[in-house]
């Protein structure tokens, strides 16, 4: 073998192993469901080998998916609202402190990570209940007269996956926030600025980037959980990866739990796609 | 304009550090004085106190008479020019000089004026909506020059601002920025390590050491008549020479050292034991052997274009010697020559570094 030649394959031998890799763990896989979302789907034979656009037309026609969809979205968005909210002054906070304490914080925070989602799940069920602790804690406070509805809805699903995507967000904006010259916050506090002007008009606009990559992960993280919506959510409120596994495993309608599943694909690439774009243009020249 | 004066000024950091001892400090409306110092000498330290940005733990900051100690940075009025020059990233270089006018909530047509008036003044016309990022280094220190001159303040902090620039911009901001300070009158306190610096740019130093301040005095003063042996060999080069102390008459100190006797000026040099003089090695100058004070032997000479840098063993130890690179022959290495020189340059510390 010549020099040029081996030198012109290299790259591609060294890369194989995690070629490989991503091929047959993700490209074949989601290939294949691609494929099996225009199968013709019998209700007495099941899967048929004829191929068809019925499935997405089911679904586009159907009312029931567009609220499965919105629902969906308005989830994601929430949380990644709180996660913003309660992130960014939760990692301000963190970087002001010593940093031996620092440490303990990060694994508190990183916590829910470290914890096996059902073990994380189910305590929160407990926490949630009717006669769970949020809503005995709130009613001997006397600030509610009935305990609230946390399981099975919204507001607990909310809850929880926002728990859990909050490090996603703390990480984010703490390494945009690592790269802010301190010097900065004294130089415009030194030109006038109070606290919070220093705050909103000159430290929180540097971390935007850092906020919107992190909202980015948390959105789509939390538009593709499955377990959190399945436990905490349950029957009464579905999303859309919970009725994709109605439609494989209690249904055993694939090809439709496949068509659903690839529309919410081409969902959340859009969104990251749009986000990224958005991103880029705006803060192009602000940090080279 | 306004007139700055620090007294007992001091910071101790927890458990026990004390970045700065004690420092007194008078400083005159529109005069330009220099921090000069080595890092961890608390320069830095006493700068960010002036600007409020650090909290004393004993003394007094007064602005034309008036206690600030414990204002908030945002009600001093100063402008402070940082190493980093924390330009603001997001915003554009007009948006960033503008800044510290929309704080004061002045007027929209006063704002436009003055921006372009500090622009125009550090030459950075036709830049106003670049970002940050798009400008080069000395650029970017014209930005944060202007965004602090454009508020007008009491008082200009500079803090090392000239570090992070190359040695011939360096040197041509010493000469612009002087410039500007005096034109404008503007009380000035600059922050640094770099000795030319604060030579070039000062009417008066404070050399810093251990949190105190060890010399103060106009550049002149700190260099040819300083009082500690601290300044002596921080500032320039000297050679240091060990004295036996013989006796004194109105005037004069005669002391040995080695085998000669030399007189040296009175200045509280003691009348007994052991004494150590110091003199520069520009102040030395080189003779045939016989025209000499002392004789010494060439042991080492380096060349520096301008100059050339001689090792001379005596009778007064090794010492140092810079010598003009005139024309005609220049002593070699193992030439025996005579030194001279003028007898107030042979000096003695009466000053002890104060150690609160």
């Amino acid at each position: 073998m010549s020099d040029a030649s081996k030198s012109a394959s290299q790259p591609w031998l060294l890369s194989f192993p995690s070629l490989a890799l991503f091929l047959g763990l993700l490209v074949v896989p989601l290939a294949l469901t691609a494929i099996l979302s225009f199968n013709v789907f019998d209700s007495m034979m099941g899967t048929q080998d004829d191929y068809t656009f019925g499935n997405y037309l089911e679904i586009l026609s159907d009312s029931y998916y567009y609220e499965l969809f919105l629902r969906t979205a308005l989830m994601s968005a929430g949380v990644t609202l709180l996660c913003i909210l309660l992130g960014v002054p939760e990692t301000i906070i963190l970087s002001r402190m010593q940093p031996r304490y620092q440490g303990i914080f990060f694994v508190m925070i990183l916590g829910p990570l470290l914890i096996s989602v059902v073990v994380r799940t189910l305590g929160w069920s407990i926490m949630l209940g009717r006669e769970g602790l949020i809503n005995q804690s709130l009613i001997s406070l006397g600030l509610i007269e009935a305990p609230l509805q946390l399981m099975y809805s919204m507001t607990g699903v909310v809850i929880v996956l926002t728990h859990v995507m909050l490090p996603f967000m703390v990480i984010a904006v703490w390494t945009t926030l690592q790269k802010l010259d301190p010097q900065v916050a004294d130089a415009a506090r030194s030109l006038g600025a109070g606290s919070w002007t220093t705050f909103s008009r000159v430290i929180l606009p540097q971390l935007l980037p850092g906020i919107l990559s992190g909202a980015i992960i948390v959105f789509t993280l939390s538009a593709s959980a499955f377990a959190t919506p399945a436990l905490i959510g349950g029957r009464r409120l579905k999303v859309v990866t919970t009725s994709i596994y109605d439609e494989f495993l209690h249904s055993m309608n694939w090809p439709l739990g496949a068509a659903i599943a690839v529309l919410l694909l081409i969902g959340i690439v859009s969104v990251v796609m749009g986000s990224n774009r958005y991103i880029e243009r705006k803060f192009k020249q602000v940090f080279s | 304009m306004s007139t700055l004066t620090i007294r007992n000024l001091a910071k101790t950091y927890p458990p026990n550090v004390r970045a700065v001892k004690s420092i007194d400090l008078e400083i005159e409306s529109g005069e330009f004085v220099s921090l000069l110092g080595s890092s961890g000498c608390g320069k830095t330290t006493t700068l960010q106190m002036v600007a409020g940005f650090v909290t004393p733990s004993a003394g007094q900051v007064l602005l034309d008479g008036r206690d600030i100690t414990y204002l908030e940075p945002d009600k001093r009025d100063m402008g402070v020019v940082f190493q980093s020059y924390a330009l603001f990233p997001h915003m554009t270089v007009a948006q960033n000089v503008r800044f510290g006018l929309e704080m004061r909530k002045l007027p929209e047509a006063q704002i436009r004026e003055r921006v372009a008036d500090a622009l125009m003044m550090v030459q950075l016309g036709g830049l106003d909506s670049r970002y940050p990022s798009e400008l080069s280094g000395g650029q970017r220190q014209r930005v944060a020059i202007a965004r602090v001159l454009a508020i007008r303040p009491r008082v200009l902090l500079l803090d090392e601002p000239m570090s992070n620039l190359d040695a011939k911009l360096r040197s041509e901001m010493h000469v612009e920025l002087r410039g500007l300070q005096k034109r404008l009158g503007i009380t000035t306190i600059l922050v640094t390590h770099d000795q030319v610096e604060a030579m070039t740019m000062s009417d008066r130093i404070a050399v810093m050491a251990n949190g105190t301040i060890a010399e103060l005095g106009t550049p002149q003063e700190v260099y040819d008549i300083p009082s500690t042996e601290f300044a002596f060999n921080f500032l320039g080069q000297s050679n240091t020479i060990t004295a036996k102390v013989l006796g004194h008459d109105d005037a004069h100190t005669q002391v040995s050292i080695g085998s000669s006797v030399i007189q040296i000026p009175l200045r509280d040099a003691g009348t007994s034991g052991e004494l150590r003089l110091f003199i520069r090695p520009e102040r030395l100058t080189l003779s045939s052997p016989e025209t000499g004070i002392i004789t010494g032997r060439v042991a080492t000479r380096l060349f520096l274009g301008n100059t050339w840098t001689y090792e001379i063993d005596s009778d007064f130890g090794r010492l140092r010697v810079i010598k003009v690179n005139t024309r005609g022959g220049q002593p070699g290495e193992g030439e025996l020559v005579g030194i001279n020189w003028n007898a107030a340059d042979m000096q003695s510390a009466s000053g002890e570094l104060a150690d609160v």
